[in-house]
């Protein structure tokens, strides 16, 4: 806490400002309001790492998901321990990993200094959907060309009719930007084998400006439907 | 002074055990905002590419025409019905190609009988095919319907042979 932080809180604290225990201990007591705004700052701290875990939600489970949580807790006498936190049975039905992504941080937390008065605290998390992202840069752009030319050339000369999948798991050297693994899953490549050798030589070549990775697009598992618009006899 | 100490620390207990067993209630009305950005829509996939023609049905070699299906006839020398499809071909492939400006059907004839009837009868199984063709729009004065007599191999083989083209200057007039 900065000093002229100190002088306000100093200022603010109620009366009894300070009790003197029996003990010789000095404890604080804040009034209601104040021990409101110094909760809720405590709380907001772990705000990014809530955001985090909404973030991950979004992306993993539901990407429209949003929503309040209303969490009940009590804040220890003398420790500053939040303890019994719960999610209200008021709050409105909201995904419970994202109730967790809320409890699992107040578990953590303690208000420092404590205070001479136990507290009983109920906050809201209102969880709000901001504006899409854009899409990562895609590695194989420049791949793609070559890629559709090997199919193309197995439609025409061996058959009009191969349809099929192939994926990779791959992996992009964060320093140059070129590919340092391509490796096939081959219970999901379901394209024909020549297809699957020519396209992976393609895609092992493929290469990105390394200022655009980002952890969306620097590894993972990619999938390349092949698949072919039928022929219309003219007249 | 000194008979008043007990009576302040005994006040100052006392305000400490009062204060410690009240409880604060914290609810603030405004709720703390949590935002994220849903995740950028899926990346669009592979563009489909267009399917090639089917390979044709009818191939030139030389001067001989091979169709993808045999062309059969039935025991008494009737040409199947089965074919009405690969013969549609034959005539939609005569029309694009007309530098054939004639196309002679041979079919050997099978079974036993004179040279004669041999004859007759490869005769008559190489019209029914001159006239599917003429039925699917093929100009008969582009067809011809040969006889070669009995077949070597007991097989009723049908050839389908160009015998005359068109001079290229002649097409493009």
């Amino acid at each position: 806490m900065a000093k002229h932080d100190v002088h306000q809180f100093c200022a603010r604290l109620g009366l009894p400002a300070l009790v003197i225990g029996l003990s010789g201990c000095v404890m604080w007591m804040r009034e209601p309001e104040f021990y409101t705004e110094e909760l809720s700052e405590l709380l907001e701290q772990r705000s990014e790492a809530i955001e985090a875990c909404y973030d991950r939600f979004l992306s993993e489970e539901d990407p429209k998901a949003q929503g309040e949580v209303v969490v009940n807790f009590e804040v220890e006498a003398k420790t500053g321990e939040l303890t019994n936190i719960e999610v209200s049975p008021d709050s409105p039905k909201t995904p419970e990993a994202l109730a967790r992504c809320v409890t699992d941080e107040l578990d953590t937390l303690a208000l420092d200094p404590p205070d001479v008065k136990r507290a009983e605290a109920t906050f809201t998390w209102a969880f709000v959907l901001g504006s899409q992202k854009r899409p990562p840069a895609d590695p194989f752009a420049g791949a793609q060309e070559a890629v559709l030319a090997c199919y193309s050339d197995h439609l025409r000369e061996v058959d009009r009719e191969a349809r099929g999948e192939l994926v990779v798991d791959y992996a992009l050297d964060p320093e140059t930007g070129a590919v340092a693994k391509l490796e096939l899953v081959s219970d999901a490549t379901t394209a024909p084998a020549p297809v699957v050798e020519c396209a992976t030589a393609a895609l092992e070549s493929a290469h990105l400006d390394p200022a655009k990775l980002d952890e969306r697009n620097q590894s993972g598992r990619r999938t390349f439907a092949l698949r072919y618009t039928p022929h219309e006899p003219q007249g | 002074m000194t008979r008043l100490a007990p009576t302040i620390l005994l006040l100052a207990g006392l305000a400490q055990a009062v204060a410690c067993s009240r409880v604060t209630t914290v609810a603030p009305e405004e709720p703390i905002q949590i935002q994220a950005r849903p995740p950028a829509a899926p990346r669009p996939g592979l563009p489909a590419v267009p399917q090639p023609p089917p390979p044709s049905r009818v191939t030139a070699s030389g001067d001989l025409l091979s169709l993808d299906e045999a062309l059969t006839f039935d025991e008494e020398g009737e040409l199947s019905s089965e074919h009405q499809d690969i013969l549609a071909e034959l005539a939609r492939w005569l029309a694009t190609n007309t530098e054939v400006v004639e196309l002679t059907v041979e079919v050997h004839s099978i079974g036993a009988g004179s040279r004669r009837a041999h004859t007759k009868r490869s005769q008559a199984l190489a019209t029914q095919i001159v006239d599917a063709l003429v039925a699917a729009g093929v100009d008969a004065e582009r067809l011809v319907a040969a006889s070669v007599g009995a077949s070597e191999d007991g097989q009723r083989d049908v050839v389908l042979r160009i015998t005359a083209r068109a001079e290229a200057a002649a097409v493009e007039e």
